[in-house]
């Protein structure tokens, strides 16, 4: 019996670097999320621009509505400017303003946020059915955006797998149950 | 690591689990914890990804287990609790070594 447990024990650890299961948090990959502008076309008279706040600072023209993407630890904002009010060519000036010029530039009152922390980047667990995440977002002079309209998560085969795997193994379950029932 | 290869190894493990509680019909025994984990995994899999707690899942998987175990083995209700929660935290505990 000692020599059995003893084995049982040691294959366990044998197998245990290799095993992320059930229950067990497995591996996480990045995701990218992308925001999207659902009413663009009504700021004819504006940029809208995609603010990536340090630690890597970016500032890029919104174009189709579809806002940029930022380093994942870098902090996502939009703000508008007023078309009169900005020249494009400061666009790429603005890479090479430091921590403490940055934030001054984009505080200008010329400049408003409009949306305020747009989630960008996520980690997900291997094992997620999630594949992508689009955001939806109506922007409204008025307000600051801290989460979006709408939101469209888009699922990858594992969430078929996931519903029809145990509802299979269920029925067989209940199929053995039964036959047993009737012998 | 691949999905399948967690998948299987999770039952190595519940399977060594089971083998210490019981030992008798061996083909059995493997047919029914192969089931059992193949009905909870991806459930499993499911709830976590839609962001559920960590061990809400857990606890919720080692009770529909435990039914499943008296269904199958026709154990009793304490023993296949017990199972369960072993079977469970090995595999749990197993993942945290792994990953943090």
């Amino acid at each position: 019996m000692k020599k059995v447990i003893l084995l049982v024990f040691l294959l366990t650890f044998v197998v245990l670097p290799f095993v992320s299961a059930d229950l067990i948090t497995p591996g996480f990959e990045p995701m990218n999320i992308d925001n999207k502008i659902s009413n663009f076309d009504d700021f004819s008279d504006y940029y809208l621009l995609t603010v990536c706040n340090p630690p890597m600072p970016r500032v890029s023209l919104i174009e189709g509505g579809v806002i940029g993407s930022c380093y994942k630890f870098s902090k996502l904002d939009v703000y508008v400017v007023k078309k009169s009010n900005f020249n494009l060519s400061e666009l790429s000036s603005i890479e090479n303003l430091n921590y403490t010029e940055f934030p001054e530039y984009i505080g200008q009152s010329r400049f408003k946020l409009v949306i305020d922390n747009a989630e960008h980047y996520k980690e997900v667990p291997v094992s997620s059915t999630q594949k992508s995440i689009t955001n939806y977002y109506t922007i409204d002079l008025n307000q600051v955006k801290t989460s979006p309209d709408s939101k469209n998560v888009q699922r990858n085969w594992l969430f078929y797998a996931y519903i029809i795997i145990p509802i299979i193994a269920l029925i067989i379950i209940i199929f053995i149950v039964w036959k047993r029932k009737k012998q | 690591m691949n999905l399948l290869v967690q998948f299987l190894l999770t039952i190595i493990l519940e399977l060594i689990v089971v083998f210490l509680f019981l030992r008798k019909d061996y083909i059995k025994t493997v047919i029914y914890v192969f089931l059992i984990n193949l009905f909870t995994w991806p459930i499993a899999n499911l709830i976590y990804g839609m962001g559920l707690n960590y061990y809400a899942v857990e606890a919720g998987i080692v009770l529909v287990e435990s039914v499943l175990f008296i269904v199958l083995f026709k154990m009793s209700s304490r023993k296949a609790l017990l199972i369960s929660l072993v079977a469970n935290f090995v595999s749990a505990f197993a993942g945290r070594i792994i990953f943090y």
